[in-house]
């Protein structure tokens, strides 16, 4: 097997034996970037020398019989979270040349654990889409055919696991910013419970429901990563004071007597047949490991577009009030006074979408507004989150589809903003409830794109998912990319084990 | 929605954000489209629901009284487009 081709799990054994070098491993990545990176586009900044030099660094640890639970496993963060030295730029014209002075918490957690950073993600420009194509930087494509989207916001962070360009990747998910990027990839995401994972130092886009989260090849991987991930903060004011139990080395344990819910406004009109066909044989898997299914009800999702394009504006137009060309971020040059300053920086500095949400989120927050839009948003939010409350009175877990459709050409919606925030259908509900969701791969469809399947949990579950999701995985296997199953020439650097 | 432009220059100037007229004419087209979809919102009986900001009981983070941050006064400096002896600099606001 290719050391790209391996599991976090099995590079982290291997790294402390000493069977594998962190620098061997690191450089492997690096060349595979130097060929897949210009095809894919996956990273916005790779930071090569840095990487090396900690792997050095890291390698004497390991030499020592030192260093974290992962140390010498490299991977990437997605470009909206906050790396000391490093430019983080959200995809954003606005903060092209942003270097912080500071670590997000993630970051600094990763790094306590060993891991050697190869650089920052490409995303839509500060999370919002879902095709990764609002990008300063340009689109994403996806490794299974360069002709179509990755999936957004988070599709640098699947891109480049799905490509065999970094071991795990990290990413945000707002309303299925890891979820549908996974699916479309082919590669395991989970957005963990609101509150499980520190936001200090990830760029706000919508406070409310942003949460960071791994996006990995495999469901094993994806709990040893969550394992890292998870953990209170006192910096983030919403992280929540609760102990995780260990994910890892539970994954294994199975679904026996699970309860399985299959929310009938999940599999309705719009529902392409291949996915859903795909979906029903996961739920059949897991029926075949021992679990139990049902029918249920979630009434209130049907208008979780709505209430979500309204409430992550609205957060959005708030928090993107900091870009004011003062502190941080592009400055414009044309301006001859305060009030110039600011609309001329944020006029220069913004894309498209963004400046389409911040109309949107300050319409809804204007007078006049405010209560027939926001608040009614606000209530249908509730009602949302007691849908689901009733739903897991009788169920551990929902199994859904993760979008109507498989990736689809990159150009193909972006002329009509409305139809590609209706791809978010079957994700949105989920942040609006602040629950845990994962997603693993279930198939793929006539042209060979990938489908994945939604498994979402009560708050603090994400133990349960892991089970089920590697239940769904064992019983239907992983998929590998065409680009991840492409070698490099043994002259390139290649390295065997 | 009344998504015209002369409701989208306003927004716009809510939210200090220079539009081009192309833009303009851009967004109104494309926020009429999204509002019309919202509108089913205003059909949903919300009778007494209690609007849901957070889904956590949010509370204030309070800390002990004691200094955490290193001063980093220089490195925040450093990020900023232009300062002048250790201030941001602005364009003139008194005449």
């Amino acid at each position: 097997m290719e050391l790209h081709q391996m599991p976090v799990y099995v590079l982290a054994e291997k790294l402390k034996k000493k069977e594998l070098g962190a620098r061997e491993l690191t450089q492997a990545y690096l060349n595979r970037m130097q060929t897949f990176q210009p095809e894919v586009n996956a990273f916005i900044t790779v930071t090569e020398e840095k990487a090396l030099a900690k792997a050095e660094a890291l390698q004497k640890m390991l030499d020592n019989d030192q260093g974290g639970s992962l140390a010498g496993v490299p991977m990437a963060f997605k470009d909206n979270m906050c790396t000391e030295g490093v430019r983080t730029t959200c995809a954003s014209h606005m903060l092209e040349n942003f270097i912080p002075p500071y670590n997000a918490t993630v970051v600094e957690r990763f790094q306590s654990a060993g891991t050697i950073s190869l650089g920052k993600l490409n995303m839509d420009e500060f999370a919002m889409g879902s095709s990764n194509e609002n990008s300063f930087f340009g689109p994403v494509r996806n490794p299974w055919n360069g002709e179509k989207v990755s999936g957004g916001s988070s599709g640098g962070s699947a891109a480049a696991v799905s490509a065999g360009l970094a071991p795990f990747t990290l990413g945000s998910d707002t309303g299925g910013s890891i979820r549908l990027p996974a699916a479309f990839c082919g590669v395991v995401g989970m957005k963990p419970t609101y509150g499980a994972v520190s936001r200090f130092g990830l760029v706000a886009f919508a406070s409310s429901l942003d949460q960071i989260g791994p996006l990995t090849s495999n469901v094993k991987d994806c709990a040893l990563v969550l394992d890292t991930l998870m953990g209170y903060d006192p910096k983030d004011s919403t992280s929540a004071n609760v102990v995780h139990e260990a994910c890892f080395p539970a994954v294994t344990q199975g679904v026996q007597g699970m309860k399985i819910g299959l929310a009938i406004e999940y599999f309705g009109a719009g529902l392409n047949e291949e996915i859903k066909a795909s979906v029903y044989g996961a739920v059949k898997a897991l029926e075949n490991a021992g679990a139990i299914s049902g029918e249920c009800s979630v009434p209130a999702t049907e208008y979780g577009i709505s209430a979500y394009y309204l409430l992550s504006s609205a957060e959005a137009s708030a928090n993107l009030a900091r870009y004011d060309g003062i502190r941080y971020g592009h400055r414009s040059e044309a301006a001859t006074d305060m009030q110039e300053l600011y609309r001329f920086t944020r006029g220069e500095g913004f894309g498209r979408e963004v400046k389409n949400r911040i109309l949107l989120g300050t319409h809804a927050l204007s007078s006049g507004y405010h209560d027939a839009l926001y608040v009614k948003a606000l209530k249908v939010r509730r009602m949302i989150h007691d849908d689901f409350a009733k739903a897991f009175e009788t169920y551990d877990i929902l199994v859904s589809p993760v979008s109507p459709t498989t990736a689809y050409k990159i150009g193909e919606k972006t002329a009509d903003p409305l139809q590609m925030y209706l791809g978010d259908v079957y994700t949105v509900a989920v942040n609006l409830a602040g629950l845990p969701a994962l997603v693993v791969p279930c198939g793929v469809d006539a042209q060979g794109m990938p489908i994945g399947v939604q498994l979402i949990g009560k708050p603090f579950s994400e133990k349960k998912l892991l089970q089920a999701g590697y239940a769904i995985e064992a019983a239907l296997g992983q998929l590998v990319s065409p680009m991840a199953s492409q070698l490099l020439k043994q002259a390139e650097g290649s390295a065997r084990i | 929605m009344q998504a015209d432009e002369k409701t989208i220059s306003y927004v716009a100037n809510l939210a200090a954000l220079h539009l081009t007229q192309e833009e303009k004419e851009h967004y109104s087209r494309d926020l009429v489209a999204i509002m019309n979809y919202m509108e089913e919102l205003m059909a949903i009986d919300t009778g007494d629901v209690q609007p849901m900001e957070h889904v956590l009981s949010i509370r204030n983070a309070l800390r002990e009284d004691v200094a955490s941050n290193t001063d980093m006064r220089d490195k925040l400096l450093a990020v900023a487009p232009k300062t002048e002896e250790g201030c941001y600099l602005v364009p003139n606001v008194v005449e």
